[in-house]
């Protein structure tokens, strides 16, 4: 039961480096290395790859620059897709049973979102029996890039279309999560918590034995086929009780105080006994998810083994489609100004692209109400 | 890796040029001084083997430096500065095939410079930058040095602008031209300057405009040295001043291409800045402004957080404009040292309190991290404002060149050269009009009542 995952982008890629560093389960191979394939633009990010930990095989970074433009990368993609998918068949062929492809980019800059968006409906119509997961990333709300709004668009556009659970992550929450703890935080730190947060995706959890977590995952998170946006969280560094309150805390910020509902959810805690959750702590995480009434199994309580005493947690509630609304109209305002579009005609995105884009977040937040309501 | 090439025209552009290639080296060998020719130093030098004149690229593992040669081609219609550049201590890094120079001087005509040099050097000017590309293995941008005011930088300048343009159109074309002062001992230098700048508008990617009197006011504010008159002479004196002001428009350039060139946690290669800080085509003007400015010979510790606001000073720009008096279209930060995320992140929060954006780019910042500091700093950062404030100084210049013009004084020089007429004029006139005229419609703009679905 094995996966291959590719990281995309400056920030597809430090995350990967993280994610390696735990070593999932269901990327290791026969010979000791693990199923990721690296692509960037810039040779620099990939330098930093220790070629104990991966082989230069799985590398390519053959590839001029996308200008942080999400038209450029989408374009830059279409020239290279043949050689990077032969990469990730490789990787394929290599092992034994591939359930699917994970996927880390971010959605705000050009190769990310770009390349991101491009692989996945490529990787989706060449292997259509397995699954498509993406993990990506959100910009912080003040610039990191003045064209995000578009390239978040444009790029979740492609992912609605493709992906089967696309994992969304916000590095302003992610931020605000360690700001509580220290003042001084830099990408590496937020790079870390992100990783944190996913291992959910990655441990091998007792309830599901031999299985693919990720699969696992998909499975509960992404039961309707046009809601598959899910959000990740976690605490760690606390005794049991402290953790699942500060995770319990965070689904209810996630939830709007239970503003908002949720369809489905997650809850695994580590640690090294493989303990379960005490009931009354189950209901305390019931109660924060605010779930629908229509759904009869709407959670599942896991718990691993690990070093590191913590709690995950994912849901999928719909809250996430406001924060891409937002996002939208951010975009639409500057799409009826008309600013920035001659860089993106220049490389075949026009406003028609655009205007399909918003309808696809208008309906992603139409079909997120229509369920959780 | 990607690498940029130089071109540095005319008097002031080859001044400038040479205080960089000076700083460029200082700054890579005080990043890495093992002597090994990393991707990072090729990004704007060659590393060749002069046994065999044979081009060592950069390879991983890196090789030796055997001798380094700038991506650049000098351009100059005198001989004195290229001369005095060539027996510098940097002259080592030029070859002859990079230079192309005459005798006589372009007088301070733009037309002489872009009609009878222009058509006299086209062909040399192609095959040289040419030569040096093909030397390249990713090309990402030109950087074109040159004067407004004069006749070699502003009129040859923009000729050899308009050429890239038509020959390398995939490559990026950042423009520094350096804007003539209010007092300018020209006379004509409105006319070079409204005439270069039709041409910088329509064939530059991203244009940094930079002002004598910004650069003077600049190195008065900064330096201590009382300078003994009577040991020195006055012409040593001005030259100690420009070298100073002409090594603050180098830094501008070092500080753009470091994150292309040294590691970072947030990258931003070379074509980001044009694309995400361009709205339009017209927008294409980026006000730099520098902090810390402090001289070497008393260095302050400012705080990292007065460091940002500085960067929003009048007194830090190297363009003098209020930007109070205008809108940003887009604004970019270019940090370099040891800064976190979070204290960028603190900081953009802070100011956007007191900075007014275009309504459709609230959110219209652009952020750089890179790790390498310049020397002798802890921590630098440069902001790229895309203000339209900058339309005072366009007006300032419509209003010298129209006493000129409604007169039409001193037009003759120009109508005299062969394949200049006045139509060009008139033209470049109205191309300033409209220019100002952009920036006014950007200004005055309001959001459009746009029909959303509610769905509740």
């Amino acid at each position: 039961m094995s996966c291959v995952a590719v990281f995309i982008g400056q920030c597809g890629v430090s995350l990967g480096l993280e994610i390696l560093k735990s070593e999932p389960p269901f990327l290791q191979c026969y010979d000791g290395s693990q199923h990721a394939v690296f692509i960037d633009t810039e040779i620099k990010v990939l330098r930093r790859i220790n070629s104990s930990l991966i082989s230069s095989n799985n590398v390519f970074s053959d590839l001029p620059g996308c200008g942080g433009c999400f038209a450029k990368g989408s374009s830059s993609a279409q020239t290279y897709l043949p050689q990077i998918l032969d990469k990730i068949h490789s990787q394929i062929e290599r092992t034994d049973c591939c359930m699917g492809i994970l996927l880390v980019h971010s959605l705000c800059g050009g190769t990310g979102s770009g390349y991101g968006s491009s692989i996945t409906q490529e990787l989706k119509s060449t292997y259509p029996e397995m699954f498509v997961v993406n993990v990506g990333v959100l910009p912080f709300k003040t610039g990191e890039n003045p064209i995000q709004a578009y390239n978040v668009v444009l790029a979740l556009a492609g992912l609605q279309e493709s992906s089967d659970m696309v994992i969304l992550v916000e590095n302003s929450a992610v931020s605000a999560d360690l700001s509580s703890l220290k003042s001084n935080i830099s990408i590496s730190q937020i790079n870390f918590k992100i990783v944190q947060d996913l291992q959910l995706i990655f441990r091998n959890a007792k309830q599901i034995p031999n299985r693919c977590a990720l699969w696992e995952v998909l499975k509960v998170i992404s039961s309707i086929p046009t809601i598959k946006l899910a959000s990740l969280g976690s605490s760690y560094g606390l005794d049991v009780t402290a953790n699942c309150n500060q995770a319990v805390r965070s689904i209810r910020c996630r939830t709007g105080f239970s503003k908002f509902h949720s369809v489905s959810g997650i809850v695994m805690s580590s640690d090294n006994k493989y303990c379960l959750l005490d009931k009354k702590i189950e209901e305390k995480f019931q109660k924060a998810f605010n779930f629908v009434e229509w759904n009869p199994f709407p959670v599942e309580f896991w718990c691993s083994k690990s070093k590191d005493r913590g709690v995950n947690y994912a849901v999928n509630n719909e809250q996430i489609a406001s924060t891409l609304v937002e996002i939208s109209d951010a975009a639409m305002l500057k799409c009826h100004a008309g600013a920035y579009l001659h860089w993106f005609e220049q490389y075949g995105v026009y406003k028609e692209d655009f205007e399909h884009a918003f309808n696809v977040v208008s309906k992603i937040q139409e079909d997120y109400v229509y369920y959780c309501r | 890796m990607t690498q940029s090439i130089v071109i540095q025209v005319g008097q002031c552009g080859n001044q400038i040029g040479s205080q960089f290639w000076a700083a460029a080296l200082k700054e890579h060998g005080n990043h890495d001084s093992s002597g090994y020719f990393s991707e990072s130093v090729s990004s704007f030098f060659r590393n060749i083997d002069s046994r065999f004149s044979k081009n060592l690229p950069a390879s991983h593992p890196p090789s030796k430096i055997q001798r380094l040669k700038a991506r650049a081609v000098l351009i100059d219609m005198e001989e004195g500065v290229l001369n005095n550049l060539i027996h510098s201590e940097v002259g080592e890094l030029f070859t002859s095939a990079e230079l192309i120079k005459d005798v006589s001087g372009a007088g301070n005509n733009w037309a002489t410079g872009f009609h009878y040099y222009g058509e006299l050097y086209k062909e040399h000017i192609i095959d040289s930058i040419r030569k040096e590309c093909e030397l390249c293995d990713c090309l990402q941008s030109f950087f074109v040095l040159h004067s407004m005011g004069g006749g070699t930088g502003s009129g040859l300048g923009t000729k050899t602008l308009s050429l890239i343009a038509e020959y390398f159109p995939e490559v990026f074309r950042f423009v520094i031209p350096v804007y003539p002062s209010a007092d300018d001992d020209v006379i004509t230098s409105p006319y070079n300057t409204t005439l270069a700048m039709k041409q910088i508008s329509e064939f530059g990617n991203c244009i940094i405009p930079v002002e004598n009197q910004a650069l003077a006011a600049i190195c008065k504010q900064t330096s201590t040295a009382k300078v003994d008159t009577i040991k020195h002479t006055v012409v040593d004196v001005r030259e100690k001043a420009f070298n100073r002001m002409n090594s603050l428009v180098s830094k501008v350039i070092l500080d753009i291409t470091a994150s292309a060139r040294f590691d970072g946690s947030m990258n931003v290669d070379i074509n980001e800045i044009s694309m995400n800080l361009v709205p339009f085509p017209r927008a294409n003007y980026l006000i730099p402004a520098i902090a810390p400015l402090y001289s070497p010979k008393i260095p302050q510790q400012r705080h990292l957080d007065a460091i940002f606001s500085d960067v929003f000073n009048s007194s830090n720009q190297l363009c003098r404009v209020d930007l109070r008096k205008g809108l940003y279209l887009s604004c970019a930060l270019l940090v370099r040292g040891k800064v976190q995320v979070s204290d960028v992140r603190r900081n953009i929060d802070k100011l956007s309190e007191n900075m007014n954006f275009i309504y459709w780019n609230a959110e219209g910042w652009k952020t750089g991290l890179c790790s390498v500091p310049p020397i002798k700093q802890q921590y630098s950062v440069l902001s790229l404002a895309n203000t339209t404030a900058i339309r005072y100084t366009f007006e300032e210049l419509r209003s010298r060149v129209s006493k000129l013009y409604t007169r039409k004084a001193h037009l003759h020089h120009y109508l005299n050269v062969d394949g200049m007429d006045i139509d060009q004029v008139q033209n470049a006139y109205e191309d300033l009009s409209d220019q100002i005229a952009f920036y006014d419609e950007m200004e005055t703009a309001k959001p459009l009542e746009i029909a959303r679905q509610k769905v509740f």
